[in-house]
């Protein structure tokens, strides 16, 4: 793993990468230090929509409230809510993937049908359907619809992963010398398929924060007066035009943390898959 | 061909019965029923709402709930609107032209800009060029495909944009509209389609520009490309009949894959600019818990996205002899 | 009589991550018209750059560092614009490669790749290049060629693969044919018959030939003259009669007992040891001695050169010039 450790770090992409991520995963973590001023402190009517300034260098919102300061705490809602969603949709889809893959038979054709079939309803949609039936999310809601709906991708890699590794000849060794069916997993399948999924999963943390912000949004997500990066975009046509820093700003920092994750997720490909360079 | 064509549609009745399943597990999982969740009923009396609910059949056992859905599914019956006092299918055709229309012209966007750059950065690797498109891509990539939207109604946006030249909300001119000629509605038209199609087709080129020139790599390191240039033939043809030919087979796959994507898209950038679209419908529908509406958009999706895929394989069986020549 | 091809210290070098490789280090040959030049080495040898350096197709980051290649009219193809080489490529030095699977698009049909080749040389029209397709397909023994000109590679096995190039190489009545390992990728049975026609096919169009490979059988049978190629440089170059009955150079007369003969009793093939370094690991000086029988204290010290060993024979061993007859 060390070794595995200091080739990425000799991959250009993967470190601009982590630096993105790093610094604003740094920034957001201590947003409550950083951050000039208490994100949900209205200043009031006479501080509303600001322009930037040295005293509100990303300028204020429609309540008068610092924009920078929600920014960074935004940052946070983002990517805790991004971590723990990739976190929940890796596990669901690495369990369902090797389920299949080690199962094969009628349990493989059963989840992979469904899972072509989930696929086939676009993202959005599929979140609409379930944010539309359960009335109203908090954080942990939205974090778990999130999971559930992620994995199907990851579900199918792990699948093909396990079947290329069923095949080799240490599997047929380990089992012809009677070890169990969770020590095979664990040791001889699970290892394969953990470059994969990382690699997934890193590019999922980026699709996951720009879907949240797509979410919240369109009102579904994140509630007020929590901030989130993708609700503070979603004041509207007349903030947008009235004080269009409110928008662009986070705006700005969502590109640069899923920029920092793609690239982190390009290199660590790259890594893996000399050719691609 | 028309086996092929027949195995694909036997696939494609599979996947919609699975995402009708789907949703009808989705929806009884779902806490309470439309009457105790929807503030229209909030105030009703528990004999309205229990009249009501026997009347959609909501008090029936759950097997029987589900193949009645199934059945009304099979006649096109996706149950009532809610929210808009008729059926679900009348809503939902109201507004899947003009969701076509975005699509239709995002994808055009999306795949001409696409593979051109992503060629041109392919044949071209390591160059000061590639590497600035590469960023611009990356960039492109990354950003929430609404945000790309406002930042264009800032810009572009007649009135209130900082060029002010486009026009930024609805499919076309409300007021004056019937007064202008045939041509001048066609041009009201097109003008109102440009902000949306560029803003969901810029999003999308960026990702099928990364991926052309991935393909665009492999493609130009093969014997073939060698012999082409043995042969003394022009670079351009080298590169265009030679390469890019080639180098298109797995963008075909590409497009097949891009329609959920694209219609996740078009459903947000619907809401920016105000286009009366499927993607609108569902998520007023949402925020109205308009469920019947949401489900029904849902299988349609999923219905658009399997068409998609059906025209990708055959788009691939015309362009790569050694898939059409098989069967 | 001027030769078709006057090549002098070519040197072609990769730039990679461990530094510069000289994958063709001085090579210097001439190929005199009508003449059929061998060139071989194991693989790895440089044989393949060097063929490829002739029509400037090396690939980044490759290039030619130094040296010229001057055809028969004088100019030299390493100074040519893109424009100018673009006339010579098909034209007048046509070239056919090892894979025919590869090196044929998979998504052209035979006749459209041969009539490109004719279009890109000739004011032709599309008809006209069609029908000479179908007499190119003709003459290089395909049956039924109006029928296959519309096939696509794939509907062919590899030996008429072989041949759709053979017969795109010799659309434009090129001067100098280049074949790189032209029967390696193909079945025993079909080898012997490609290598029949290509011979036949030089003699009718009077070409001049370099056959590049690593068959000794091959090199016998075909050629009038051979270098041998070992770590990017020529290290024998003679008649091919001579190398087969005087070799000079350790390394060819390893080659040599490597290759089964019938007229005399073998026990086992003798190999050489070890293999072919990579281009950016060159063993100093003598780059063949790591792995010569015939070792001295003065070939790790000093790179030999190229000496002249008798008439028309060169090699590139301290053995010769130190105590020459000694070795026999």
């Amino acid at each position: 793993m060390n070794s595995t450790l200091s080739v990425l770090f000799t991959n250009r992409r993967w470190r601009y990468g982590l630096a993105l991520v790093a610094l604003f995963a740094g920034l957001a973590a201590l947003a409550h230090w950083v951050a000039p001023y208490d994100p949900t402190a209205q200043l009031g009517l006479s501080e509303q929509w600001r322009p930037p300034s040295a005293a509100h260098p990303f300028g204020t919102d429609l309540y008068g409230r610092d924009v920078l300061s929600r920014v960074l705490y935004g940052a946070r809602v983002s990517l805790v809510i991004a971590v723990l969603s990739v976190f929940l949709s890796i596990s669901i889809g690495t369990s369902v993937g090797l389920a299949a893959g080690y199962c094969g038979g009628v349990v493989d054709t059963l989840t992979m049908r469904t899972v072509d079939a989930a696929l086939a309803i676009p993202r959005v949609f599929l979140l609409l359907l379930v944010l539309g039936l359960w009335y109203g999310v908090d954080v942990i809601g939205l974090v778990i619809i999130l999971g559930v709906t992620s994995w199907f991708g990851v579900s199918r890699i792990v699948r093909a992963e396990v079947m290329a590794v069923r095949e080799r000849e240490y599997m047929l060794a380990a089992r012809s010398l009677g070890v169990g069916h969770g020590r095979i997993l664990l040791h001889h399948v699970l290892p394969n398929v953990l470059a994969p999924v990382t690699v997934a999963a890193t590019l999922g943390m980026g699709q996951i924060i720009l879907i949240e912000a797509g979410l919240s949004f369109l009102g579904l997500g994140v509630q007020e007066p929590t901030a989130s990066l993708g609700r503070m975009m979603s004041a509207g046509g007349g903030e947008l035009l009235a004080a269009p820093w409110t928008t662009v700003f986070p705006g700005i920092v969502v590109i640069l943390i899923v920029i920092g994750f793609s690239l982190m997720g390009d290199g660590f490909r790259d890594t893996l898959d000399p050719r691609t360079r | 061909m028309a086996r092929f064509l027949a195995g694909r549609l036997i696939q494609a009745i599979a996947i919609v019965f699975v995402v009708a399943s789907l949703t009808f597990i989705l929806f009884r999982l779902a806490p309470g029923d439309p009457f105790s969740t929807m503030s229209d009923f909030s105030s009703a009396s528990e004999e309205f709402k229990d009249q009501a609910r026997r009347n959609l059949g909501l008090d029936q056992p759950l097997h029987t709930q589900y193949f009645k859905y199934l059945a009304n599914l099979v006649r096109g019956d996706l149950g009532m609107s809610f929210s808009e006092h008729r059926p679900v299918l009348e809503s939902i055709g109201a507004r899947i032209p003009a969701t076509i229309v975005l699509a239709a012209a995002a994808l055009l966007v999306d795949f001409l800009l696409g593979i051109f750059v992503g060629a041109h950065q392919g044949a071209h690797t390591g160059s000061k060029g590639d590497d600035a498109l590469s960023v611009l891509t990356l960039t492109l990539y990354s950003v929430p495909v609404f945000w790309l939207g406002m930042m264009f109604v800032l810009l572009f946006a007649s009135n209130v944009g900082l060029l002010g030249i486009l026009p930024a909300t609805g499919a076309k001119t409300t007021a004056m509209y019937e007064h202008l000629t045939p041509f001048g509605q066609m041009w009201d038209r097109i003008k109102h389609l440009i902000l949306p199609a560029m803003t969901l087709g810029l999003a999308g080129a960026a990702g099928t520009a990364r991926y052309q020139r991935a393909a665009m790599l492999e493609v130009i390191r093969q014997d073939f490309v060698r012999t082409a240039r043995a042969k003394g033939l022009r670079e351009r043809t080298v590169l265009f009949r030679h390469a890019l030919r080639n180098a298109l087979l797995p963008v075909i796959t590409l497009f097949g894959l891009s329609f959920p994507i694209l219609l996740s898209g078009a459903v947000l950038v619907e809401v920016v600019f105000n286009w009366p679209g499927l993607g609108r419908l569902v998520v007023d529908s949402a925020l109205a818990r308009d469920y019947n509406v949401v489900t029904g958009a849902a299988i349609v999706a999923a219905i658009m996205v399997v068409i998609g895929n059906t025209i990708a394989d055959i788009l691939y069986r015309i362009v790569d002899p050694r898939v059409r020549l098989e069967s | 009589m001027n030769p078709a091809l006057r090549v002098r210290h070519l040197t072609t070098s990769f730039a990679t991550e461990h530094g510069t490789a000289r994958a063709v280090d001085d090579v210097s040959f001439d190929l005199m018209p009508g003449e059929t030049l061998g060139i071989v080495g194991e693989s790895g040898s440089g044989k393949t750059v060097t063929a490829l350096s002739i029509l400037r197709l090396v690939d980044k980051p490759g290039q030619i560092s130094d040296g010229s290649i001057v055809e028969y009219a004088g100019k030299n193809l390493v100074q040519l614009s893109s424009r100018e080489l673009r006339q010579i490529r098909g034209a007048e030095i046509a070239m056919i490669f090892q894979e025919p699977a590869t090196s044929l698009n998979p998504v052209l049909t035979a006749g459209t790749q041969i009539a490109e080749t004719l279009r890109a040389h000739q004011t032709i029209t599309r008809k006209a290049a069609r029908d000479r397709a179908i007499e190119l397909l003709q003459l290089v023994g395909i049956p039924d060629p109006s029928k296959r000109v519309d096939d696509y590679p794939h509907q062919l096995s590899g030996g008429m693969q072989q041949r759709v190039m053979i017969a795109m190489a010799l659309s434009c009545n090129p001067k100098i044919l280049i074949a790189d390992e032209p029967t390696t990728a193909l079945d025993v049975t079909i080898q012997a018959q490609i290598l029949e026609l290509v011979t036949d096919l030089k003699q009718q169009f009077g070409m001049a030939m370099i056959l590049i490979t690593h068959d000794l059988g091959i090199v016998a049978g075909v050629t009038d003259r051979v270098a041998v190629m070992y770590g990017g440089q020529i290290v024998e170059q003679t008649t091919t009669q001579r190398l087969f009955l005087e070799p000079a150079h350790p390394y060819t007369k390893a080659l040599l007992r490597a290759v089964p003969r019938l007229d005399r009793p073998v026990d086992r093939l003798e190999t050489i040891p070890g293999a072919v370094p990579p281009a950016t690991a060159w063993p100093a000086a003598c780059r063949f001695h790591p792995r010569c029988p015939q070792l001295m204290d003065r070939c790790s010290a000093d790179p030999p050169t190229l000496t002249q060993t008798s008439e028309d024979h060169l090699a590139r061993c301290w053995l010769l010039s130190e105590c020459p007859g000694s070795e026999k």
